[in-house]
């Protein structure tokens, strides 16, 4: 897909749909050289997270279930993840839901101001394979404040 | 020589009518299947930089979305509460164009009868209690407490009347309404949590879990 070969970068994907409907960018994101792993829940994010110290971006819903097998109470546990992500040194974050942004504005403001060092970005899924959405898409994954990916040592 | 097709098209079409009143999880598992397999062949598209293929992937991801609500077991319920938030987000009229789904397709009032259906489901299944008796928040409490969240401004609705002339004048939207069922679901789902840890058999040392009436502690216990 891409001529040049880009960075390894470690990835976390979290969405219950990454599994399923969605599976098949998981074969685009290994190809464009992301180390996959994913999540279908909370729950396992944050073990991932706590288990691998080295990831470096994250891929996430908005809508999540909260463990496995469950729903969620808060309909916006995306973006409690992404906050446990940013505290524990993630330094990409990027959105990917059906979920308008001006539905959580308040609540993203608040972590792009609460972590200035991470780059975060809002991607709808209703247009993920518009003309160059994709391909923007890796480029948040590997973009970070600093503008080269990170290896976190935790 | 006998021609077997239509007559194997028509056992066909049997077994998959049979399937779908007696097995119909079966028919939507094969559903979910041939969704993927779509979503596999639109991205396998685009890698191959095919035409604009939105339309196709926002159809399969509607799709996937939106199955019939079968199950009634409280982690299925869950689950689908999730999925009915994403197909509401997807089919809002507040959201832009949706490349695939025309505006006469975009019905998320659907979301309102899959959750009734998911209600429906559970509720065939509650068990009365005769020990389950906490005081009740009645609807008009629900309503006046949404009313006045959302209201903000001005005196708090306080009467009955007042909250009846607010919501006919600021009518409740379909996703307040999906909100409302939402909790509905998670209280049953919850319910339904409660009775499945009664039931299990108690074993020595287990430290049992009681959906009944919690004991109550006397003066003299407290101490």
């Amino acid at each position: 897909m891409t001529d040049k070969v880009e960075p390894l970068v470690q990835l976390l994907w979290a969405d219950d749909d990454s599994t399923d409907a969605l599976e098949a960018l998981a074969d685009y994101l290994d190809d464009a050289n992301f180390q996959l792993e994913r999540a279908v829940d909370y729950q396992s994010a944050i073990n991932k997270l706590e288990e691998n110290g080295g990831i470096q971006s994250l891929l996430l819903d908005v809508i999540l279930p909260k463990a496995r097998g469950s729903g969620s109470l808060a309909y916006d546990l995306g973006i409690t993840l992404a906050d446990r992500a940013a505290e524990r040194g993630v330094k990409s974050i990027v959105f990917l839901t059906v979920v308008r942004r001006s539905e959580v504005v308040d609540k993203y403001n608040e972590l792009v101001s609460k972590y200035p060092d991470v780059e975060f970005s809002y991607f709808d899924k209703t247009r993920l394979l518009e003309k160059h959405v994709l391909e923007n898409m890796f480029h948040c994954l590997r973009t970070t404040k600093s503008g080269v990916p990170e290896a976190r040592n935790d | 020589m006998i021609n077997f097709l239509p007559w194997l098209i028509v056992a066909f079409i049997l077994i998959i009518l049979v399937l779908r009143f007696v097995q119909p999880e079966l028919v939507y598992s094969f559903r979910q299947v041939l969704v993927k397999i779509g979503m596999r062949k639109v991205f396998l598209d685009r890698k191959e930089r095919r035409e604009d293929l939105s339309a196709m992937y926002n159809r399969l991801l509607v799709k996937d979305f939106r199955y019939e609500t079968l199950g009634h077991d409280w982690n299925y319920a869950l689950k689908r509460v999730n999925k009915m938030r994403e197909l509401y987000s997807t089919l809002d009229l507040q959201r832009g164009d949706v490349a695939g789904i025309d505006d006469d397709e975009r019905k998320p009032q659907v979301c309102i009868i899959e959750l009734a259906n998911l209600l429906s489901n559970l509720g065939d299944h509650v068990k009365p209690e005769r020990d389950i008796h906490h005081p009740t928040v009645k609807a008009d409490e629900i309503l006046r407490l949404v009313g006045n969240s959302i209201k903000r401004e001005g005196e708090a609705l306080q009467k009955d009347n007042e909250v009846e002339a607010w919501f006919i004048e600021n009518p409740m939207s379909i996703e307040q309404t999906i909100e409302i069922m939402i909790a509905a679901v998670f209280g049953l789902a919850y319910r339904q949590q409660a009775e499945a840890r009664h039931a299990q058999p108690e074993v020595a040392g287990n430290l049992g879990f009681s959906f009944r009436k919690p004991a109550v502690l006397k003066p003299k216990d407290v101490s």
